[in-house]
Order: C-alpha cells, then structure tokens, then sequence
C-alpha cells in the first residue's frame, strides 16, 4: 500500500512539476514578448524620430529628392526600400559579416540589385507609365547608402532578430519621409492626389524638379526640430550633426570627453599616489613618534631611578651638587702649582734688586728633594692628596730669586720628570747628591 | 580636335548646366555628408572620378556588343553594376598590394579602401553610365561624362562647405531652422539658381 501511495505521489509531483513549467515557460513566452514589443517601440521611436536617415542623418537623399514627386511614386519607394532592407539585413548579418568589410560594400550593391531587377520587371509590366517616368532614378536604387549604413551599424554586428526589426523600423522612418514629400509634392505640383483634383490650377508645377524635395526635406527638418526642443529637448543637437560647428562641437565634446577621461585617470592616479605617500608618512610618524616615546620613557625612568637613589640616600639633588663643587673646589686647591707658575707670580720687585750668582745650595736641596717627594706621590695617584705645604722662609725665597734662570727650568723639567738626562748645572756640579730623572 | 570637343562640351555640361547634384539630386548625401568633412573632399572627388570614368568607358565598350546593345534597361543596369563591383573589387586588390608595399598599417589601409567603397558605390558613380547610354554618348563624351561627374561632385561639395560656414556664421536664421533645415533650405536655392541655366521656370 505504501508504495502504491508513493507511486501516486511521485505521480503527483511530476505532473505538477510539467505543470509548474508549462507555466513558467508561458510566463517567460509572454516576458519575451513584452520585451520584444518594447524592444521594438524603442528600436521604432529611435529610428524614426530620433535617428530618422533623411532628416537627421541625411542618407538616401537622391530617391527622395529625384524620384519622390507623387504619392504613388512614394508608395512604390516604400515597398522597394522595405523588401532591400531587410533583404540585405538579415542576408549581411546571416553571410555577409564573414567577409572583409571593404568585400561587404560590393555585397550590399549585389543584394539590392538581386531585390530591384525583379521589381523592374514586375512594374514594367503591371504599371509600364510609372516606370518611365522613374526613368533613370529607380536602377539607382541599387546602390543606396542607407542599406550600406544599417548593415555596417546593424546588421554586422547583431543577430538577425534585430538586423530585421531595425530594417523595419529604418524603413519605416525612410517611409514617411518619402509620403510627407510625395504628397505635398503632388498636392503643389499636380494641384492633385492620386487622380483627385483639389486644385484646378497647380499652384508651383516646378515642384518635380530636385530643388522642391530639398525644400520639402527642409520643412520637414525644422518641424522635427521644433518637436525635439519643445516635446524631447535631449535629442535637439541631432538635427545639427552635418554642420560645420556641430561638428566642431563633437569634436572639441569628444576631446573634452577624451580630456576629462584623462584628467580623471590622473586624479585616481595623484589620489592613489598621495594616499600611499601619506601612508607612508603616517608609518614614518608613527615610527617617530614610538622612537619619542620610547626616548621620554627611558628619560622618565632615569629620573625615577635618580629619584629612587636620591631617596634612598636621603640626599637632596641640591645637596649633592654643592658637594660635588665643594670637591671641584678643593681638588682645584691641591694641585700645585709649577715653579715657573709660582716663580712668574712672586712680585718682579722682589727678586731684581737680588744678585745673581749668589745661590745657597742647602736650601735649593731642600727645595728639589720637596718637589721629589711630590712628584713621586702625583705620579703614584691621579688624585693629588692634600698635603700640608711647605712654608718657605723669606730668605729662602731670596735665594731662590737669585738662581738662573736655566736653572730654573732645569728644576722644573726635573719636577715634571719628562727630561731622564737632565743636565748638570752649575749648582748639580757642586752638589752631586741630586739624582738624575 | 572632335574627340577634345566632345569630351570638354560634355565635361562642362555635366559640371555647370546639369549639374548632377544640384539638377539632377544625384549623391546628395555623399555630397553633403563631404561638404562637411572638407578635408576629405579632393580625395572624394578623385575616387569618385576615377570610378565613374573607368565604370562608364568600360559600359560603353560594353555596349558597344550587339548582344547588350539590343538589351533592356532592367539587363542595362545589372551590367552596369556588375562591371562597377568588377572595377571595384580590382581596384581594391592593387590598393591593397600597393599600400602594403608603401607600409601603410592595417587601420589605415581598411579606413581607405573604405572611403573608397563608399565613393565607388555612390548614385553618381552609377549614374554615369546610365546618362551615357540614354543620351547615347560616344567613347569620348561618355570620358568626359565621367571626369566631369568628378568635377561636379567637387564643385557641389566646395559651394554647400562655404554654404555650411556662412549658415553657422549667421545668426538671423531662426533657431528652429538652425543646422540640416537650414542646409537643406540653402541647397534647394543653390539647385534652384542651377534649374535656370537648363531653362525651366518655376511657374510654368
């Protein structure tokens, strides 16, 4: 039972599955179709209107100018171009596109002939007045740039679907153009339409010839410009395309564009450049600033150490840098001063009046074993230690006065030991007790 | 001296009297489509000289085989047309070869056989060999039907480039006529002043 249930279920879901498709593919169907239909009003409204290839784009003048002075003659061009335009449409964008573009134009001229040899001989025989009057101008409608234009915009480049509805819809707007003229020609001209008198004299029967179809095209243009500016102002630069300024104007809009495209791609480029070098210079800041941090910390933590040790001695920063000058100071106060130091601060007074010559030798003993002793305590520490200094008397220091000064100088380079062979003086050859240094 | 007489009275007829473009409307939108490119103009009517006098001697030569001479128009234009995509696709080939052995690069050279394409298959081209077998013109007319289509589409060209500037420079044209209507309006006077010397008036 369970699977007799099972089976019907499985029935069940497939049926309901076909028709779940059935009607999304009806759904799709009916969206394809709006989507073609909009497709197609658009593809109408722009090539009608927008693009239409008299009055804007100025293409296939000749038949419309030359050929188009009735209405019937307008209606025979209609068919024509309707059968040569999708004839070489969808030909060009089923075969055609394979070839070299430069091959393709011969094409085109084949593709229309292929379409206006059998419409020759059909109108010769159903309406044989009519194609003389056409004369030389329909064989020219083999070679119409309009079919050249579409296929190279179109129908190269599209799928047939829309090589054929852009045929139609191109037709179409070549096809009203040909029937406003036709009929306004014919109404001027003939002072008739298709056979019905509305003027018994033709008001202008000049309006056959070339120049009335410029005209008429003329009119016509101003009309549609005056549609674009007061219905659709975004398409009013369309009917100046051929002119001169215009022209320009596209030029010097495509150079702008061409320009700004450029100037923005610099921009990016200054922009991606200034965010990467302030980037980096944020990085470098940063660096910076951690190098400065780290700097004041490690400053910090000197003071906190100095702090530190300052309160473990309980010493005041104050207190401790008088001791260190009171050091200073009494380190200064040690050092001795050199003979010829303390020889140019004795008075000139003092010793000038003296005799020189007379040198008492005990006391130059005394003195020289004094500086010995001294010199040996200096160069044993760095440090001179206070020692009590040795008072002379003042007769000492008279005799002292009295030296040479050669001798002199010979004490001093004793005393400061640099001098080994010192040499002997007047005073060392009488006193031989005095070492050599 | 009736062979140069021929070729220069048929010449002139073609460039002033029935001048294609403004009495005939042949190429009107080549014309003006170059009048507004006028650097392009001298190498255009070149092209467009060159195919109408080579497609129309050929056509004459042509017709000159009684088996095409007793044809209709309807076989008359197919031949026509033949022998021009014939011209044209030759034309192409030596362009080709030769802008390859001058060193043209590739876009050039497509953009050139082109513009060439697009003065070869041209109203007036076509035209050409039409008007020479209706008025039955001899070798020597039928070459100058052809230079002189050339000159005509480069004087037609010179006068609505000069129309153009003196359209864009004056500013009394009203604002809806401004650009292609105005154009369109000074062709039709221009083409109107050229249906007097055919000696059409226009009220009769």
């Amino acid at each position: 039972m369970k699977r007799r249930t099972n089976k019907k279920d499985e029935v069940n879901i497939q049926e309901n599955k076909k028709e779940v498709n059935k009607s999304n593919v009806e759904e799709t169907g009916k969206e394809n179709k709006e989507r073609l239909k909009d497709l197609f009003a658009l593809e109408m409204f722009s090539e009608v209107i927008v693009k239409n290839p008299v009055l804007v784009s100025t293409i296939g003048l000749c038949p419309v100018v030359a050929i188009c002075t009735s209405l019937k003659f307008a209606l025979v061009l209609t068919f024509i171009t309707y059968l040569t335009m999708i004839f070489s449409q969808v030909l060009s964008s089923l075969i055609f596109k394979r070839f070299e573009q430069w091959i393709r134009i011969a094409m085109y001229s084949l593709s229309g002939m292929a379409i206006i040899a059998p419409a020759m001989i059909v109108m010769q025989k159903l309406l044989p007045e009519n194609m003389i009057a056409m004369g030389l101008y329909l064989p020219l409608l083999v070679i119409n740039p309009l079919i050249t234009r579409q296929c190279e915009r179109v129908a190269v480049k599209g799928t047939v679907k829309q090589s054929f509805v852009n045929a139609i819809s191109c037709a179409t707007g070549y096809a009203i153009v040909l029937i406003i003229t036709g009929f306004a020609r014919e109404i001027l001209a003939n002072g008739a339409i298709w056979e019905y008198t509305i003027f018994e004299n033709p008001p202008l029967p000049s309006f056959t010839n070339p120049f009335a179809g410029f005209l008429v095209l003329g009119l016509l243009a101003a009309l549609l410009r005056v549609y674009f500016k007061k219905i659709d102002p975004q398409y009013a630069e369309e009917l100046s395309v051929h002119s001169r300024s215009s022209i320009e104007k596209s030029k010097s809009k495509k150079q702008n564009s061409r320009a700004q495209s450029l100037i923005t791609e610099y921009e990016k480029n200054r922009n991606i450049a200034m965010k990467k070098e302030q980037d980096k210079a944020e990085i470098l800041t940063e660096k910076e600033i951690k190098k400065q941090s780290k700097k004041q910390e490690e400053i910090k933590a000197l003071n906190d150490k100095k702090e530190e040790v300052a309160m473990e001695n309980d010493i005041d920063s104050d207190k401790l840098n008088n001791v260190h000058e009171q050091e200073i100071e009494k380190n200064k106060k040690n050092i001795k001063k050199s003979p010829v130091q303390e020889f140019k601060e004795i008075p000139k007074s003092d010793y000038s009046s003296e005799k020189s010559g007379q040198i008492d030798t005990e006391i130059i003993n005394t003195i020289l074993q004094e500086y010995k002793t001294n010199s040996k305590e200096l160069s044993g520490k760095n440090k001179p230690k206070s020692k009590p200094k040795r008072k002379y008397t003042s007769k000492e220091l008279e005799k002292l006065m009295s030296m040479n000064i050669e001798d002199l100088m010979d004490m001093t380079t004793s005393y400061n030991g640099k001098d080994k062979n010192t040499p002997k003086t007047s005073a060392n050859k009488e006193n031989q007790e005095v070492p050599e240094e | 001296m009736n062979v140069i007489a021929q070729f220069f009275s048929v010449a002139l007829f073609i460039v002033l009297i029935e001048n294609l473009m403004f009495s005939g409307g042949y190429g009107a939108s080549e014309i003006i489509r170059t009048a507004a490119r006028p650097k392009q103009r001298v190498l255009f009517a070149v092209m467009i000289t060159y195919f109408s006098t080579v497609t129309s001697l050929i056509c004459r030569l042509v017709w000159l085989i009684p088996v095409f001479k007793r044809a209709s128009t309807i076989i008359a234009i197919v031949m026509f047309t033949v022998v021009l995509i014939i011209v044209y696709l030759l034309t192409g080939l030596i362009l080709i070869r030769l802008l390859d052995s001058a060193g043209w690069r590739q876009q050039e050279k497509e953009k050139f056989l082109r513009q060439s394409g697009v003065a070869a298959f041209n109203t007036i081209v076509l035209a050409v060999p039409l008007i020479n077998k209706t008025a039955a013109f001899t070798v020597a007319e039928s070459i100058g039907a052809g230079v002189g289509a050339g000159f005509a589409f480069m004087l037609a060209t010179y006068v609505v480039h000069e129309g153009m500037r003196k359209l864009e420079d004056n500013k009394s044209v009203p604002d809806c006529f401004k650009g292609t209507p105005a154009l369109f309006m000074y062709i039709a006077i221009v083409s109107m002043a050229f249906m007097g010397f055919t000696g059409k008036s226009l009220f009769s």
